[in-house]
């Protein structure tokens, strides 16, 4: 069973439909990449998977219907995000941030996740008692994602993470995506406009245009694949 | 000098009230982000529902408790039905729901209660003997009451949101409700909370000054003025901040309203704005508040 099942998924905002019957699934342990251009409708996937826009249609956490549960209900469920800007909470502290990321966990291991996070970005750790409002882009980006990992999640939405950031600033950023993959079997899903380096730490890829979502394909097809290339690639 | 004393401490006294009006103010902005117009009304209302009970037979201990449990659950009515629909986003359209709530309350308590000044019996005995020396002037029982009361309310805010896992929630929500939704926290219910703790720590201060103020339906509007200027002084977001800067403004007022002749009581509260004025040109985002800082 997959973990993530979404079919004929319909939504928007208000006005009128974004999406038009997406059909997406991501296996546990897998990460999965959504390319597509500026307006394509990338966040308001992402938005519409976590539940901050109304949607139609069935939308599946391990077999168990979240159509109906509300945006606060589906981190509970084990679904964090990484928001499009990065969310970060400018008026509190980074570890405040951290902290606050934890908030649907119960119980023990806080500490020792804080710790394990500030491992592995240590410019975190030398700026944790600093206004996280002060942080530079990139350091905001590792923030984000280790705010989400605080939830202790089984799949991790990234919507495009590489936003703002300096070609190395978004490979270092990359790569720790590979490795919270890796070592955690950390499913993840992430929506990208930089298909290149998406595409090098996914295993399958969809192509999202204009609302609509063509069957996945394996990663390396994608990247290998001419008209694509043209379209996606610059190359 | 027994007059100087004097007049500190009648201005420590008025200051001890703004700060505690700005204490509830700082609850709302704390929980949500927004600034609560209607925070005095809401006060006088309560103290007015305290009366009611007293009047009814109650204890005047239960009548404010009474009135403090009537106006947390009213304070989370009033989010739930006049502000939640508007939208997080709404500003300038919740500022002015908070005005017309509090036109609403104002003409309302002068519907039930009527123009005239009605009496409040204090909690602690407060006949003309009831005080304790201090330095030559004299601090009444029911002018001590209000103060620790003052600092217990402060120091639970305090610690409430800077070391709980709800405080917490409530600062990232007022900072960043998306954000705050996205790290599964229930942001409404967060946002009525504020509200709730707000209005209950209102009612506590309308019950508390209504003794020496007598019962009325302007008792609070000159207290929100000053508590707005404690709030803004002291950051929005420091409850500690909001109530120094309410006794520094009330003593300082005192003092210059009783030593510049020019100034005398007519020109006094102009003096706290003055104050308000001048610090928000130095520093903007208050003596203690904290900075808001963002990066794009």
């Amino acid at each position: 069973m997959s973990l993530l099942e979404v079919r004929d998924m319909h939504a928007g905002y208000g006005g009128g439909d974004v999406l038009h019957g997406v059909d997406l699934t991501v296996h546990a342990g897998e990460v999965v990449v959504v390319l597509g251009a500026n307006g394509a409708g990338k966040t308001t996937l992402m938005r519409a998977v976590s539940g901050m826009i109304p949607r139609r249609g069935s939308v599946e956490l391990d077999g168990t219907s979240i159509v109906r549960e509300s945006a606060d209900g589906i981190v509970r469920r084990g679904v964090a995000q990484v928001p499009q800007g990065r969310g970060t909470v400018v008026d509190l502290t980074v570890e405040e941030n951290l902290r606050a990321g934890a908030h649907v966990r119960r119980g023990k291991g806080l500490a020792e996740d804080l710790d394990r996070w500030f491992t592995t970005y240590p410019r975190l750790a030398e700026r944790r008692r600093q206004k996280a409002g002060l942080l530079s882009g990139g350091e905001q980006q590792m923030l984000a994602i280790s705010r989400a990992m605080m939830s202790r999640p089984r799949l991790l939405l990234c919507d495009e993470p590489s936003l703002g950031l300096s070609p190395l600033l978004t490979e270092e950023l990359f790569a720790s995506l590979t490795s919270i993959n890796q070592e955690l079997g950390m499913a993840i899903l992430v929506v990208e406009q930089n298909a290149m380096i998406a595409l090098g730490i996914a295993s399958r890829g969809y192509l999202l245009e204009v609302g609509d979502l063509g069957p996945s394909r394996p990663a390396d097809e994608i990247a290998a694949d001419d008209s694509i290339r043209a379209a996606y690639l610059g190359a | 000098m027994d007059l100087f004393v004097a007049r500190v401490v009648d201005g420590f006294n008025n200051g001890v009230i703004y700060g505690f009006l700005a204490l509830a103010l700082v609850c709302v902005y704390r929980g949500t982000g927004h600034l609560n117009l209607a925070q005095g009304e809401m006060a006088m209302f309560s103290a007015f529902t305290a009366y009611a009970f007293y009047a009814a037979g109650l204890p005047v201990v239960l009548a404010i408790l009474g009135a403090c449990v009537v106006g947390f659950i009213a304070g989370g009515v009033v989010e739930r039905v006049l502000i939640r629909p508007l939208g997080h986003h709404a500003d300038y359209s919740i500022l002015l729901v908070t005005i017309g709530l509090f036109l609403m309350l104002n003409a309302g308590a002068g519907v039930i209660w009527g123009g005239d000044p009605l009496p409040f019996p204090a909690p602690v005995p407060s006949t003309p003997d009831d005080y304790i020396s201090f330095l030559g002037t004299r601090l009444r029982y029911q002018q001590i009451l209000v103060f620790v009361v003052l600092v217990v309310v402060m120091v639970g805010l305090f610690l409430l949101f800077r070391f709980t896992r709800l405080g917490l929630a409530m600062r990232a929500t007022a900072s960043n409700p998306d954000s705050a939704r996205l790290m599964g926290m229930r942001v409404n219910q967060i946002n009525g909370l504020g509200w709730m703790m707000a209005a209950g720590v209102g009612a506590l201060i309308g019950a508390l000054v209504a003794p020496s103020t007598t019962l009325t339906t302007g008792m609070m509007f000159n207290f929100l003025i000053y508590a707005a200027a404690a709030a803004t002084l002291g950051g929005f977001d420091s409850p500690v901040g909001a109530v120094l800067a309410g006794i520094v403004l009330g003593v300082v007022e005192n003092l210059v309203g009783s030593y510049v002749d020019w100034v005398g009581s007519d020109l006094k509260q102009a003096v706290a704005l003055v104050i308000l004025l001048a610090v928000l040109m130095v520093r903007p985002t208050g003596l203690f508040g904290t900075k808001k800082v963002e990066r794009v």
